[in-house]
């Protein structure tokens, strides 16, 4: 059976049977209407639409469902556009009512996604005040709507670029396939994925929704060759290479003579412009750019070293932003360029190191090595079993280096190692030799005494001398010799210490002036989001923490673990569980930065109660050296055993506990809140620990 | 009597590339020239401005026996400056109107086309094309209903929502049925291939003829303004069967751009939703109004 529906009006007209007539049907009242008003409802032909259904009932069960959904999208658009305020509330609040009863949250979004917003945070403004009315299911939408919103570009950007010929095995129309995908096949997840398989998977099911056997598998092609794009990996660095090495090709000898400074300040330009566009997200503009860069370097004679060193530049700054993707495409393109640059090389190892992708970097530094690079090399292979978290192997490789104890970044990088393995005694001594070293002055070691006092800043830190480390930190920013990338660390570091002594507001200053320095350091932006979630300002500091748009890498597990932190405090439960326990199973991560990431995600089990699954997680963290981290790992413990009623490991933790310096006085209210059974309260503290604690 | 437009016929050929025309299409289907919307091109037909013609002349005759003559010619002055066409609508139709995606994201022509929606086939929709149909033939669909007025009101009985369209964004495209068109076809016995009555219909510059032949009969002396309103649109607010107006038919759609005023029906009662729509409506016609000026 099938009836016609205009959403706009809330009609449906139902065949009568056998006698050619309908029946003119109010979709809210589902009571039946005079026949005549069908004709004269001023509606465009395009909101009337063919619905199919078994019978008048479900015909109306459909219409209505459609009904409501689109109204609720209309209205969205509507506050996103702007509404005086009495009346922006009462949109607000009747959205926020059918949200709750007629329509789920997960589908008025994806319709919300049919297109990039002109501007991405206006959304935010109605968000805002949705969440100051009280109406947090719209709050929600629209601050997701908003967050995806880079995602998003970049999907309509690489949808847009596709040539015509990839819709050539289609019946429909390229705009029908692309509204069928927004209404049928989940915008958010899809836009979500964080792998090719997961892509695909989800962009398949829009196959069901054609009937042609070619348009069908068309649908196959077009996600096959959109994930390609999504998701760089070995097998189609191919088909990016070719596409750039095409357009690199040096076009004539007509180019214009430019003077070298000009040239130098356009290349400058140029990778800003990248960095912007890969930063919001609108990777087929960033692509257009680089390979607009590689043909004006590659066009001067001898251009191509200049022209590696952009690509490894830009590629440099995508690390930053964990845009892991279009680093590869950099670093591909780079390497194609220059192969046996064994600077490029280990750059590109790095990549893979940071990837997770271990034994391809221990490959790629080995070529490195061969090269001719031999130092760096080496210490780029111990690095990878740092990173891996076999301290002990990478310290001893860095020994194995020929005169590695007069090369003082590998006297450093033994250091860190040695703190990160608790042996904090023989870490300091470590430092204040290097520092020793550089004030004897050694010319070779000047560089590497900030550096040193940072580590022993560190040390302080982690055995919960806070004020001792805040004295370091600020006793390194006021000295003069600090460059730029130093006191990029040291800012952050010195941030970290005031979030451990609540000092939020100072520890804000701090990371705000590095975001004005550093606008795409993402890490930066992922500390500032967790302070505005100290201070009470979730959806703002949500903002900064937004959905990964590439695949994961080292340290990117900052953003999953603050922002699942936030949405918890949001009660946004569904969103901090995808965020805190998948981030869990995708994190790079090893020694106490995985301990933390497990922290996390049973937290998120023990308010849900699972007291096996915060076990179990719980039961993975080895002894910890960081105090701050030992602190937090036992009151967690105790919490679960409270909630388990188990009395004897109750008491056993509460006496561990006791023993241990008081790091954070708020854990220690978890203790109480625990004894009285109050686990939302101890909840709340346990977030903010959490928060507090990762750097 | 003088018409002062050329008489076209439905059948005739294009001035442009002489092909002959379609009577139900807008464009010659040869050189794709712009021939005028169908449903005006029918009603510039000799026969027809001839047989309008004579029932205005006699409208004017009778007018003069009642002693209205000094009425006819005020309200026919009356017509060429303030008489316009009010669609009247339904709360979410018109808050719909005032959406607006494109202004909203970026690429959204390019990502989602013009058309939203896959249409429904509306040709197959029997209802609300039995009496279009019989009065347009294949355009049907394209026709949109409203009412002539002298004011801001339309027709309660159809919509909450009353928009006056700026004459020149329709007046190329618009005509006139001297009432509605499901009791103009009962009153005539039409039914599916009859040939219409002449003389009934007119296009945007002969409307005020329609509406004279139509009520000479009920003019009186000492008739203002606000008293024609009344009879030219009647409504009991309730039941259709009451309603005498005379139909506008526009062809094809128009936009928030095109509506000059809007109104709400007075004293009906309106659900929730209904009235916040209406009121969404209310106020972004007043912000667009505002920028204008």
């Amino acid at each position: 059976m099938i009836g016609i529906s205009s959403r706009s009006a809330g009609v449906l007209l139902i065949p009568k049977p056998g006698i050619g007539e309908y029946a003119v049907l109010d979709v809210v009242e589902g009571q039946e209407q005079d026949p005549v008003e069908a004709q004269y409802i001023y509606s465009a032909v395009q909101d009337w639409e063919e619905i199919k259904g078994t019978d008048p009932a479900a015909l109306l069960e459909t219409a209505k469902r459609e009904y409501w959904l689109v109204r609720t999208v209309s209205l969205l658009h509507l506050a996103i556009g702007g509404l005086e305020e009495p009346l922006e509330k009462r949109v607000l609040e009747h959205v926020e009512e059918i949200l709750g009863s007629r329509v789920s949250s997960e589908k008025a979004l994806d319709r919300l996604l049919v297109a990039p917003l002109a501007n991405p945070r206006s959304p935010l403004t109605p968000a805002n005040s949705a969440l100051s009315y009280g109406f947090s299911a719209v709050a929600s939408i629209l601050d997701e709507l908003a967050e995806l919103q880079p995602l998003l570009h970049r999907l309509t950007d690489l949808w847009l670029g596709l040539a015509e010929t990839a819709f050539s095995d289609f019946s429909e129309s390229r705009e029908m396939i692309w509204t069928t995908l927004v209404e049928k096949c989940g915008m958010k997840q899809l836009l979500k994925a964080g792998s090719r398989h997961e892509f695909t998977t989800q962009w398949n099911l829009l196959a069901f929704h054609f009937f042609a056997p070619q348009s069908r598998s068309g649908v196959g092609i077009l996600g096959k060759e959109l994930s390609r794009r999504l998701f760089p990996s070995e097998e189609q660095e191919e088909i990016i290479a070719a596409s750039l090495t095409e357009a690199a090709k040096p076009t004539s000898g007509d180019e214009e003579e430019v003077g070298v400074h000009e040239a130098f300040k356009r290349v400058e330009r140029q990778i800003a412009a990248i960095a912007q566009a890969v930063s919001e997200g609108r990777d087929a503009k960033a692509e257009k750019f680089l390979r607009e860069l590689i043909r004006q370097q590659t066009s001067f004679s001898g251009g191509e070293s200049h022209v590696v060193k952009s690509l490894c530049n830009i590629a440099q700054r995508c690390a930053d932003m964990f845009r892991m993707d279009f680093e590869f495409v950099c670093l591909d393109k780079a390497l194609q360029l220059a192969l046996s640059d064994a600077w490029t090389l280990i750059q590109y190892g790095n990549h893979l190191k940071r990837a997770g992708n271990y034994d391809k970097a221990l490959e790629v530094f080995d070529q490195a090595e061969q090269l001719g690079e031999s130092y760096v090399a080496r210490s780029s292979i111990a690095d990878v079993y740092s990173q891996q978290g076999d301290y002990a192997k990478a310290i001893h490789t860095y020994k194995a280096i020929p005169n590695w104890n007069n090369e003082p970044k590998v006297c450093t990088a033994i250091a860190d190692n040695l703190r990160r393995m608790g042996l904090m005694d023989e870490s300091e001594a470590a430092y204040a030799e290097l520092i020793h070293l550089a004030q004897q002055g050694l010319s070779k070691f000047a560089d590497s005494e900030i550096r040193a006092q940072i580590g022993i800043a560190e040390i302080a830190k982690r055995q919960g001398k806070l004020k001792d480390a805040l004295r370091a930190y600020h006793g390194i920013m006021a000295r003069k010799n600090v460059d730029d990338r130093e006191r990029f660390f040291c800012r952050l570091g010195l941030c970290h210490v005031l979030k451990l002594m609540d000092k939020f507001d100072d520890a804000y200053a701090i990371v705000d002036e590095v975001i004005q320095d550093y606008p795409f350091s993402m890490e930066a932006r992922f500390v500032r989001g967790s302070i505005l979630g100290l201070i009470g300002q979730e959806l703002k500091g949500l903002k900064d923490l937004p959905e990964s748009i590439g695949p994961p890498s080292w340290r990117e597990w900052l953003r999953p673990y603050y922002r699942g932190l936030l949405l918890l405090k949001l009660q946004r439960y569904g969103d901090a569980k995808k965020n805190l326990v998948e981030g869990l199973s995708n994190a790079i991560a090893s020694g106490e930065e995985k301990a933390i990431v497990r922290m996390a995600a049973a937290l998120y089990f023990l308010r849900e109660d699972e007291t096996v699954e915060v076990d179990g997680i719980l039961s993975q963290i080895p002894d910890l050296h960081d105090c701050h981290a030992q602190y937090l790992s036992l009151i967690l413990k105790l919490h679960s055993a409270t909630l388990r009623e188990d009395l004897a490991v109750m008491e056993s933790l509460r006496k561990q506990i006791a023993e241990i310096r008081i790091v954070d006085e708020r854990l220690e209210k978890v203790v109480v809140a625990l004894g009285e059974r109050n686990f939302s309260l101890a909840i709340t503290y346990e977030t903010d620990a959490l928060l507090k604690l990762a750097a | 009597m003088t018409m002062a437009s050329p008489a076209l016929s439905p059948q005739d050929t294009c001035s442009v590339c002489g092909a002959p025309l379609s009577a139900t299409k807008r464009h010659c289907p040869t050189c794709r020239a712009d021939v005028g919307a169908p449903n005006v091109r029918r009603c510039c037909t000799n026969e027809n401005l001839k047989a309008l013609a004579t029932r205005f002349d006699d409208a004017r005759t009778r007018a003069t026996t009642i002693g209205c003559s000094k009425e006819f010619c005020t309200l026919s002055d009356l017509m060429e400056k303030k008489f316009g066409v009010v669609v009247s609508m339904p709360a979410g139709v018109a808050r719909k109107l005032f959406e607006d995606p494109n202004s909203l994201y970026a690429n959204y022509e390019q990502l989602v086309g013009g058309n939203l929606r896959k249409s429904a086939g509306l040709n197959n929709d029997r209802h609300r094309c039995a009496v279009g149909g019989i009065l347009f033939g294949s355009y049907a669909n394209s026709i949109i209903y409203g009412a002539l007025s002298l004011a801001e009101n339309g027709l309660p009985t159809y919509g909450t929502v009353h928009c006056r369209l700026r004459s020149i964004t329709i007046d190329k495209r618009t005509s006139f049925l001297e009432t509605n068109s499901f009791k103009f076809i009962q009153d005539h016995g039409i039914v599916p291939g009859s040939k219409l009555p002449v003389g009934h219909i007119a296009c945007w510059e002969h409307r005020h003829y329609l509406v004279l032949a139509k009520l000479a009969d009920r003019l009186s002396a000492g008739q203002t303004e606000s008293d024609w309103q009344a009879i030219l649109i009647q409504s009991d607010g309730n039941d259709r069967k009451n309603d005498s107006f005379v139909e506008a038919h526009i062809f094809k759609s128009f936009d928030r751009n095109a509506i000059e005023s809007l109104t709400a029906t007075t004293g009906k009662k309106l659900r929730r939703e209904e009235k916040l729509d209406l009121d969404i409506a209310i106020s972004k016609f007043n912000s667009i109004k505002r920028k204008l000026r």
